[in-house]
């Protein structure tokens, strides 16, 4: 735990963020952008040249919107890890990635006319509010009395329902299947401004928010009734708190598709670096949950160069060992 | 001797008799043989309809995926109407069984799967459909040609399939930097000269990039096509979300040649993405002379 030494603790990530953010910005590109150019690109003055039009209008968009979709989803993780007691919980416990995907695969696939008009970005995120909806009723998401795992069985169950709903989907209209597949994955390889300005307000909004709360989660952590009695309005908080989640994860979902395993890695990493204190854990969560986005859309362009693979499916393959080997250092 | 004789003559005398002799020929199983040419035919892949419809047999079942205008008007006005056995990717077997066919013509690759259901309703050829290139799909429409009793139909289709596309190729400037793709909401996918349409847009003299990766079609970025910056850019947005339409107002556009020269084209994704076939490329070839003539490019409903 670095929570002794500030200075490693806080600067050690900034570094590796920094560092990171500015190998996104020329690494591994079709069209040779030079480590200098990167950083010329982004000071004032006339862009001319291909490679610095490059860096600006694809690669700054793309790299921005890693870090936030990264912070986001970390958070979001840790909120629910909180609210659940649950260190398996994850965002896609609450079957938003879920319900997120199977109204893509359906509006994809058959394309009905009443929707549209209307942008898959958008579709889906209502699609992922939806099935969030389901499982806060079928786990009584507000309800202080009941049992919390209620919660993480509904979004199990309607998780399963819907990922069942989105196969035979895919079977249905094969056709389509490759372009969905590849979506279902979820990455950024194709964001720009527009994506990075729709999440901005999201994350400038509700991370913070999520800070507020973290004082009062903390005691959450004790158990339900000593938040209780030292003052907390659990059902409140619980609504609040899971709102926050809902947004945050469908904000993210429409950029980048379902991106799985981030919010389940994240809280578990922070909580090694830095201790349970969720006041100073939502922070570094935001630090490492960017540096393993940007880390993961960077091999995502670097395995398969010159074509590119879903982040998403990287982050499985950075994430998967260092689960294990958090799990193995904690026996 | 006197029966060899009669042989002779009735061989010389009726053409049809060749008929009566079994046919045998090569599949991507080995050997496949039928005793008789084939009068009930199903085929569970587009570019067999287009064979079929080259030797002047109609089938009587196809895969059409519910929606005969898959199928090239060209290819259909060739058919008598047909019953519908479903989706390529689920062919209803029951209606297949149903229609009692003599022959199945079936993807090596697609329909590997139920390749034992199939020959237990008729007698199944296995060929290859999907991922093949332009000359793959001509062997096999030589292929069909014979199975069908067809052989010398077939060959002379063939024949002037290969003087119309020399035809076209005459008529277009070599060597050009042609990129052809298919655009979806999320996905633009690079046809490469390892594809079907990327084959046929070299046999027409144009310079079709290489498989990335030894894949045949590739999503690629607006990056990788910056990269490549070709000369002309031909898309076929399979949906009206479309990410080609996205890229159209980056500003990172602009740097593409094509879009500078305003050498962008949009084609008809069921033609030029869907099909494979003789009629296909030849669809293909007219629709690429008029497109680099800038010429308006005729709708193919």
């Amino acid at each position: 735990m670095m929570s002794g030494r500030p200075l490693i603790a806080w600067g050690g990530p900034l570094a590796l963020l920094a560092g990171i953010f500015w190998l996104s910005l020329f690494s591994w590109s079709p069209v040779p952008i030079g480590s200098w150019q990167a950083i010329s690109a982004l000071l004032p003055g006339k862009v001319s040249v291909l490679s610095q039009a490059l860096v600006l209008n694809l690669r700054l968009p793309r790299s921005l919107v890693a870090i936030l979709l990264g912070a986001s989803l970390a958070v979001a993780g840790c909120l629910l890890q909180t609210l659940t007691r649950n260190p398996l919980a994850s965002p896609s416990l609450l079957g938003i990635n879920a319900g997120a995907s199977l109204a893509m695969v359906v509006t994809s696939a058959f394309d009905p006319s009443w929707v549209a008009g209307y942008s898959i970005a958008l579709l889906a995120a209502m699609g992922g509010g939806l099935s969030w909806g389901v499982v806060m009723l079928l786990g009584r998401g507000w309800d202080t009395a009941g049992d919390r795992s209620r919660l993480i069985l509904g979004g199990v169950a309607v998780s399963a329902l819907c990922a069942a709903l989105t196969r035979a989907t895919l079977l249905l209209a094969e056709d389509h299947a490759w372009g969905i597949f590849h979506w279902l994955a979820g990455g950024i390889a194709h964001v720009r401004w527009r994506e990075f300005w729709q999440l901005l307000p999201f994350s400038i909004l509700l991370l913070p928010l999520a800070w507020l709360f973290a004082s009062r989660l903390n005691l959450l952590q004790l158990s339900d009734d000593s938040a209780r009695t030292l003052g907390i309005r659990l059902g409140q908080l619980r609504l609040l708190v899971n709102l926050v989640v809902v947004l945050l994860v469908g904000s993210c979902v429409s950029v980048a598709g379902p991106v799985a395993f981030l919010g389940l890695l994240v809280p578990h990493m922070a909580r090694a670096w830095i201790g349970n204190d969720l006041r100073l854990m939502l922070p570094i969560g935001m630090l490492f949950g960017a540096v393993l986005m940007l880390l993961a859309d960077l091999l995502a362009r670097a395995v398969a160069f010159p074509a590119e693979l879903p982040a998403g499916a990287m982050l499985a393959l950075i994430g998967a060992p260092c689960f294990i080997w958090l799990v193995r250092r904690r026996t | 001797m006197f029966t060899r004789f009669i042989c002779v003559l009735l061989s010389v005398l009726l053409p049809g008799f060749s008929i009566a002799q079994a046919i045998s020929v090569q599949d991507s199983n080995g050997d496949f043989t039928l005793e008789r040419p084939p009068g009930r035919v199903v085929v569970l892949e587009l570019s067999f309809v287009d064979a079929l419809a080259a030797a002047g047999v109609s089938p009587i079942g196809v895969a059409d995926d519910n929606d005969p205008k898959r199928i090239l008007p060209a290819v259909r006005d060739h058919l008598k109407p047909w019953q519908s056995v479903g989706t390529r990717a689920q062919p209803a077997l029951e209606t297949i069984a149903a229609l009692k066919p003599d022959l199945i013509i079936a993807d090596s690759a697609r329909h590997a799967g139920i390749y034992r259901q199939l020959s237990s309703i008729a007698p199944t050829l296995m060929l290859k459909s999907r991922n093949e290139t332009y000359e793959q799909d001509l062997q096999s429409a030589a292929v069909i040609g014979k199975v069908l009793g067809k052989n010398t139909e077939m060959q002379q289709r063939l024949a002037l399939h290969r003087q119309r596309i020399q035809q076209f190729a005459s008529q277009l400037p070599k060597g050009l930097k042609v990129v052809f793709g298919t655009s979806r909401e999320q996905q633009f996918n690079l046809h490469s000269r390892g594809s079907y349409t990327g084959s046929v847009l070299t046999a027409l003299g144009m310079a079709v990039s290489a498989p990335i990766n030894q894949a045949a079609l590739s999503s690629i970025s607006l990056e990788q096509l910056l990269a490549i910056n070709p000369d002309w850019l031909i898309v076929a947005h399979y949906r009206p979300q479309s990410i080609v339409r996205d890229w159209q107002q980056d500003p990172l556009w602009q740097m593409l040649t094509a879009a500078q020269n305003n050498q962008v084209a949009v084609v008809d994704s069921n033609s030029w993405a869907r099909m494979r076939g003789i009629f296909a490329a030849e669809h293909i070839a007219s629709d690429l002379v008029a497109i680099l003539y800038h010429r308006p490019v005729p709708p193919a409903q």
